[in-house]
């Protein structure tokens, strides 16, 4: 598989997470804001990635690795430089996520939770972005789309190079 | 009943019946005691109530919905009822719901016949499913290690074994991973799951979801007869069950025994009971003939041992001497004890064979000085090179659950221990400043107020503000270099404190060995001596039973003179191990779990054993061949039934109780060799000790019975040893590559580990791996000894150098 | 006299009896030389069916062994490995044995049978000459060819 090779946690994030524990009462509390330091040092949450925040944090490997597969927000495979995740929750089911799905699967190539060959994009479907006003949702990395449409996707891929 | 007014209780109605209860009890717990039966899933009485499962519901007057009876308090005058039809309704719709997405493959499922969902679905469930669409569907069976087979399809979320790890065992083996439909219990990864108690998961899984893999599909429950008798392994003599099928043990459960091992095992207990099935059992004498072992009669071999013990005992019976007895039973140990020291009247005699000399081991009694139950009890745990998990795990849940309750757990050794993430201090060290750093400690504590040196202030602080004080000192420490003074500054912090010394030295039944008579009598030399003496020639005979003194002498070439000067050589074994393949006569015996009888843990509690299943061929019972033997000398031991053995137990050593504990003797308050930390032995070719080599204790080994196991012959993996990162880097060893450690007196060549579990300047190698002999590397009287560490290329890579 | 007509009587009355059978139609067999056919249902010989692609129905699951009554059979079962599938999923029996001599052929065991593996044909022709021939292990169970049993190996149970 193609991605960043694994490797340990750097000196930067060390220290980051460092600073990020003394914030709080718990050790544990700091557990979400490391893993997005892991997981921007890197692009995903590597086996190294999430050792590296267990020892950082002295929380064991599995609590890190069980925490970070529950959120969606966290990659635990490597992905393309830009993440499209589209909303299949009720609001934008109702209206008309699934032909968006499908032509971001035409245009790109790819199955959700695939990345394109060239590594430019990963598409993931999730549950609800918190934007049923503006159904259907997308997000772009951390752009919010709103009320989008098959026709829109075009234009929208090319604002991401 | 007495009634004391400051004990408040509850009074609630259960189903028309009136129940009292202590407050703070949960109306399930009090459904329970008074045998009114609520189904449950996820709540299990050794852990705190969670409410996953949904299974408990129960309705309460004036609450509006149906409340999960686990987590609920008991409240005066609270009416509850567990049959009212809206409460089955809900029963069934649960069973129902949790049947969703579980495969109802029972007919293959090793949990079949045992499985509490099923008992709950056939005497609480619907009996139908509406759910006809597609079930969840996960690849399986997953293997997590060698032991561990984890289906994720029949699990059903219940979370036990995931709270198992977090609040019983403390090691987060298997936790809950991604969320919602696709949540699954697993490892990261799916990587084998790294755990000492994971065979406790497959026993309080309600579903088969967690099985082992070691019994999978060898049989199903009512194929079993299940034996009462007590693990062997450790020393901590842990309450099991041995279920047998067709004359064979096919797995070990707990067996419940609240002041032992309440209801767990270790996975050594689990899965280590292979070897008695093993198929290299030795099934018949054998008897040296023109320098090759050959098989013999009963007879032939008896008379040999007999007329080579009279000859040697006529001519002085100082000239015989007897090792072992780790793996004897009580009775055992008592008949060797009356053969060797009233028939044959030497007394040398002594079951340490893996103590060297000028070591601790040999200064004190083993055993621990307080009851496990009381040492739950315990606020300060100083644990001075004792790795709890590897040597004792059923040690460290007692452990664990007080320290979860706000206990200080201190740890002072040559290595990093797995439970470290649950101590207040740990401080790692080469095994050569063990012993100066106890001292440091003991020091400190006894100055007070004079300020501890840096690095010793929490743990002096813990230990001054604690009640109920245990130092634990462990083999490592005791066989260490400075092992004395180690002990010494022990017993000081101990005392200093009020609190108790315990030695955590012993495996087997060490324990009932020292107390029926396999110690030095009067003038005895102890193991260290009479090798010494066998090699000086000062031995006619030499007669061990219950050891293994070829791979169990920490040094090898000590045991190779010992064997070379002595001029008989008779051992009791199960299998043709190193030490039966260099005797003159070998007797097939039986092992602890064919054996009735008792042995003595590491508390001093007798606890029985029972002959789980027949010893192969003609292999005979350890006791038995010793009264045969002393037949043959004229003497007549008639113990008819196991009673009488019992009852001359306990005439030998009065206060001997089945189940009870009769503690071991105190621990010398002055000890005799209080030496300063020894330095330690000059390397190979005298050049500097900047890398030392130390032994170590793992839980899975490679022994000879443990080898024959295949869960934990998989679990110990290859030999390997354990060098620092900083070492590893100025060496040149990449993690995992094959290195040769070279000493003065040997080499060997294993896997090297990288990793800072060991200190820089150290490089650790676990004992009990046959293939590779840490002991070929030692020469006493040192038992540490400076190594050299050269990175082999591997031949793959371009040929061996 | 009385006595000699009285039991004359008696005499040919039983001979009417026996004369009458004479001319009607025989009931018995010449067994062996003519086999008489049983019921559809008749429980006899068990075997271990296969299905059609010639996988065992067998997954050595014991639940014939818990529910049979005289405690008969015997099976030790063993994982399926993909270089040896013999039975579909991820187990077989690797042992089935059952004592013949025991078995009291009520069909428990192919009721219980969850998979339809066991079924008890027709062949009740069962007699040895020693006890251990009367165990019948799994090569003399199994049919020799799917549907060898007589039952459809397209069925689902």
């Amino acid at each position: 598989m193609s991605g960043p090779p694994a490797r340990p946690l750097g000196a930067e994030a060390r220290a980051e997470i460092a600073r990020l524990v003394g914030l709080y009462e718990h050790r544990q509390s700091a557990l979400l804001p490391a893993l997005f330091v892991a997981q921007r040092e890197h692009g995903y949450l590597s086996p190294e990635a999430l050792a590296g925040v267990a020892e950082a944090l002295d929380l064991p490997v599995s609590e890190v690795a069980s925490v970070a597969s529950f959120y969606r927000l966290f990659y635990l495979k490597p992905v393309g430089r830009h993440v499209i995740q589209v909303c299949t929750n009720l609001a934008c089911m109702l209206n008309g996520c699934a032909a968006v799905v499908r032509r971001f699967g035409e245009r790109l190539g790819v199955a959700s939770g695939e990345t394109t060959a060239d590594g430019r994009f990963t598409l993931r479907t999730v549950e609800c972005l918190a934007a049923c006003e503006e159904a259907p949702a997308v997000l772009v990395d951390e752009d919010r789309w709103a009320r989008v449409t098959p026709g829109d996707i075009d234009r929208l891929l090319e604002r991401y190079p | 009943m007495a009634t004391d007014p400051a004990v408040r209780t509850v009074t609630l109605t259960i189903d028309g019946r009136a129940v009292t209860v202590p407050p703070g009890t949960t109306v399930y717990q009090a459904a329970r005691a008074a045998g009114i039966e609520i189904p449950i899933f996820c709540y299990h009485d050794r852990m705190p109530p969670l409410g996953a499962c949904r299974m408990c519901l129960v309705k309460v007057d004036r609450m509006g919905k149906l409340q999960t009876s686990c987590t609920l308090p008991a409240a005066d005058g609270m009416v509850v009822s567990t049959t009212d039809p809206e409460v089955v309704a809900g029963q069934e719709a649960i069973l129902e719901f949790l049947l969703i997405n579980h495969p109802l493959d029972c007919p293959i499922c090793d949990k079949g016949g045992e499985c509490p969902l099923q008992d709950q679905t056939f005497r609480w469930g619907p009996g139908r499913s509406r759910f006809v669409e597609a079930k969840r569907d996960f690849a399986k069976p997953v293997s997590l290690g060698p032991v561990l087979t984890l289906d994720r399809e029949r699990c059903i979320l219940c979370w036990r074994c995931v709270r198992f790890g977090e609040i019983i065992a403390g090691d987060d083996a298997l936790k809950g991973f991604e969320r919602g439909f696709t949540s699954e219990i697993n490892t990261p990864f799916t990587l084998p799951v790294e755990s000492k108690f994971i065979g406790n998961t497959i026993a309080i899984c309600p579903v088969g979801a967690l099985t082992s893999r070691t019994y999978r599909f060898r049989a199903r429950p009512w194929d079993n007869e299940p034996v009462p008798s007590t693990c062997t392994h450790c020393g901590l003599g842990c309450a099991v069950w041995f279920d047998v099928r067709g004359g064979e043990i096919v797995r070990t459960r707990a067996r419940e025994a609240p002041a032992v091992n309440d209801i767990w095992l270790c996975d050594l207990g689990f899965f280590g009971h292979d070897y008695v099935a093993s198929g290299e059992r030795l099934t018949a004498p054998l008897v040296r003939r023109d320098g090759r072992l050959t098989q013999a009669s009963w007879e032939e071999a008896l008379d040999l041992v007999a007329s080579r013990l009279r000859a040697a005992r006529d001519r002085a019976p100082g000239r015989v001497a007897f090792l072992g007895g780790r793996r004897l039973s009580n009775e055992d140990a008592l008949v060797a004890a009356r053969l060797f020291g009233e028939v044959i009247g030497t007394p040398h005699r002594d079951h340490r064979v893996d103590a060297p000399p000028g070591g601790a081991s040999l200064e004190v009694a083993w055993g621990l000085r307080a009851p496990l139950e009381e040492i739950a009890r315990g606020d300060v745990f100083l644990l001075v090179g004792c790795d709890v998990t590897e040597e004792y795990p059923i040690l460290w849940l007692r452990m664990k659950a007080a320290v979860d309750r706000g206990a200080a757990l201190l740890l002072l050794h040559a290595r990093r221990l797995e439970v470290r993430r649950h101590a207040r201090w740990e401080r790692l060290v080469r095994a050569d400043r063990l012993a100066a750093e106890t001292g440091a400690l003991a020091d400190a504590l006894e100055r007070g107020a004079a300020g501890p040196p840096p690095g010793l202030e929490a743990a002096v602080a813990a230990i001054a503000a604690g009640r109920r004080v245990h130092v634990v000192v462990g083999r490592f420490a005791l066989d260490g270099p400075g092992g004395s003074a180690v002990l010494a500054a022990a017993v000081r912090i101990a005392e200093h404190s009020g609190g108790v010394l315990h030695v955590a030295r012993g495996k087997g039944n060490d324990i009932g060995a020292q107390r029926f008579g396999l110690l030095p009598g009067a003038g005895g030399w102890p193991a260290p001596e009479i090798l010494r003496r066998a090699a000086a020639g000062d031995l006619d005979v030499l007669y061990v039973a219950g050891s293994d003194p070829a791979t169990a002498v920490t040094d090898r070439s000590a045991w190779d003179a010992a064997r070379r000067g002595v001029g008989f050589l008779v051992v009791h074994e199960a299998f043709l191990s190193a030490t039966a393949e260099a005797a003159d006569v070998v007797l097939p015996s039986l092992v602890l779990p064919e054996k009735d009888g008792t042995v003595t843990n590491l508390e001093g509690r007798t606890l029985p054993l029972r002959a789980a299943v027949r010893g192969p061929g003609a292999a005979r019972g350890d006791r038995e061949i010793f009264s045969l033997i002393a037949a043959r000398l004229g003497a007549l031991f008639t113990y008819g039934t196991g009673d009488e053995l019992f009852e001359a137990l306990r005439a030998a050593t009065p206060g001997v109780e089945a189940g009870a504990i009769l503690p071991v003797a105190p621990v010398p308050a002055r000890l005799a060799g209080d030496v300063p930390a020894g330095a330690v032995a000059a390397g190979a070719g005298g050049g500097s000790a900047e890398l030392i080599l130390a032994t170590i204790d793992h839980l899975f080994t490679q022994g000879a019975t443990t080898g024959r196991c295949r869960g934990i012959t998989a679990l110990a993996g290859a030999p390997h040893c354990l060098i620092h990162p900083d070492d590893a880097a100025r060496l040149g060893v990449e993690p995992g590559a094959l290195v040769e450690l070279a000493t003065g007196h040997g080499a060997v060549v294993l896997q090297a580990r990288v990793t800072d579990v060991t200190a820089p300047g150290q490089v650790l190698l676990p004992r009990g791996f046959d293939a590779v002999s840490a002991y070929a590397l030692v020469r006493w009287p040192h038992a540490v000894v400076a190594v050299t560490v050269r990175p082999l290329v591997a031949a793959a890579a371009g040929g061996a150098p | 006299m009385a006595a000699v007509f009285r039991q004359t009587v008696a005499m040919l009355r039983g001979l009417l009896i026996t004369g009458r059978y004479l001319f009607r139609r025989r009931v018995t067999a010449p067994y062996p030389d003519v086999k008489p056919p049983v019921a559809a249902r008749f429980k006899g010989r068990h075997w271990l069916t296969l299905y059609a692609d010639g996988l065992e129905r067998c997954v050595g699951c014991e639940l014939c062994v818990i529910v049979c009554p005289s405690q008969a059979i015997y099976v030790k079962a063993a994982e399926n490995t993909p270089e040896r599938q013999v039975s579909k999923g991820e187990r077989h029996a690797e042992e089935f044995q059952i004592n013949m001599l025991r078995c009291i052929f009520c069909g428990f065991c192919e009721e219980a049978c969850p998979t339809g593996a066991i079924v008890l044909g027709h062949d009740y022709e069962l007699a040895g000459y020693t006890r251990a021939s009367m165990i019948y292990t799994k090569g003399m169970l199994t049919e020799p060819y799917p549907g060898a049993s007589g039952r459809d190996p397209g069925r689902e149970v």
